[in-house]
């Protein structure tokens, strides 16, 4: 008996200590998920969805509309849309993206029912995008590997697996947004940090630092819930 | 018995050539002459077009022997070779890279225009 006690209290230590670090654990495997080739484009697709429904949002939101939602194997996008605010709707795109990570993590993190919810409605959403704003083949087929992601994800809601993995998801997008702008340092002046340069005349660089700023917030506010 | 001579002298009459067919047929051997002559002309003129040059053919022999050396001593690395020879004909990569920018840099402009002209943003 005292054997199996100790076992148990084993047992339940380290699945706290788990659980008391889980942030730090799944940082680190969503590091590793981005480095490692092949199995990081699904998730940099995410991100580049994220980005670009961003994009696409903000345009919405500032009585604009979407044209069309573009996705690229390497992970590029582009979002295409006539009115709104050109200034917000640029600076969305990194912005949503390190903002939806967030936003996964975060709601993944409550319930498991909740987190069901909310990969339902990234189902709908990535639905919604199919129908409305894909023209494209490659796009169609990308987001539809993204929905088979999500669906598994959800048949197997139960498991206790199921929010680890909503969480790395959302992490790993986080992350993706974090070092995404960096890209943008290239001297080509292209991309959004070079639309809002244009509209604000203030430097590419300091857009760069902005995007990266939020998203280091936003991971230190994900980091801090967890303690 | 009566001979009539009539239908003779005018047959003989229709036979013997007249001064003009004499001239016609004259004037027809002239210029069978002429045109033989000009044949003639031709060909020797033909002939005389090529130009048999012997010092370069002398170079040409050389050159193909050259060859034929340099194939033979290089027939273990062929691959090699062509390899080369294909290689040689592809531009460095630095200018390849100069091209696609030099494009991207057209693409960006007929992006814009194209923005200007339907009054669409493109976000990537």
């Amino acid at each position: 008996m005292p054997n199996v006690n100790s076992a148990m209290t084993n047992q339940i230590n380290s699945s706290s200590f788990f659980q008391r670090y889980a942030f730090w654990f799944l940082l680190l495997a969503a590091a590793l998920l981005r480095s490692i080739p092949i199995i990081s484009l699904p998730f940099n697709w995410l991100e580049s969805y994220f980005h670009e429904i961003s994009h696409g949002l903000a345009a919405l939101i500032t009585g604009g509309s979407i044209v069309k939602i573009e996705l690229f194997p390497n992970g590029a996008g582009l979002c295409t849309t006539i009115g709104g605010s050109r200034f917000f709707t640029s600076f969305m795109g990194y912005t949503g993206a390190a903002t939806w990570g967030a936003m996964l993590y975060s709601l993944a993190s409550i319930n498991q029912k909740l987190t069901k919810a909310v990969s339902g409605a990234l189902l709908l959403l990535l639905i919604c995008s199919c129908l409305l704003w894909v023209r494209d083949l490659l796009t169609l087929v990308i987001l539809f590997l993204l929905m088979a992601l999500l669906a598994v994800k959800i048949r197997w809601w139960q498991s206790k697996w199921f929010y680890y993995g909503m969480q790395l998801i959302g992490l790993t997008v986080l992350l993706n947004a974090l070092f995404s702008p960096f890209y943008l340092i290239d001297g080509r002046n292209q991309g959004d940090g070079a639309t809002l340069a244009s509209l604000t005349l203030m430097p590419e660089v300091v857009w760069v630092a902005i995007w990266v700023a939020i998203a280091l917030a936003l991971l230190y506010l994900l980091a801090k819930k967890q303690q | 018995m009566q001979v009539n001579n009539t239908g003779l002298s005018s047959q003989i009459v229709r036979n013997q050539p007249n001064s003009e067919q004499l001239n016609q047929q004259a004037e027809r051997a002239a210029e069978q002459v002429r045109e033989q002559q000009k044949q003639q002309a031709e060909q020797t003129q033909r002939v005389n077009r090529i130009e048999v040059d012997e010092n370069a053919i002398a170079v040409l022999e050389r050159e193909n022997a050259q060859r034929q050396n340099s194939s033979a001593q290089s027939n273990g690395s062929n691959n090699q070779s062509s390899d080369s020879q294909t290689s040689y004909d592809t531009p460095p990569s630095q200018n390849a890279t100069a091209i696609a920018t030099y494009q991207s840099v057209n693409n960006i402009e007929r992006r814009d225009n194209v923005q200007q002209l339907l009054g669409v943003d493109v976000f990537a």
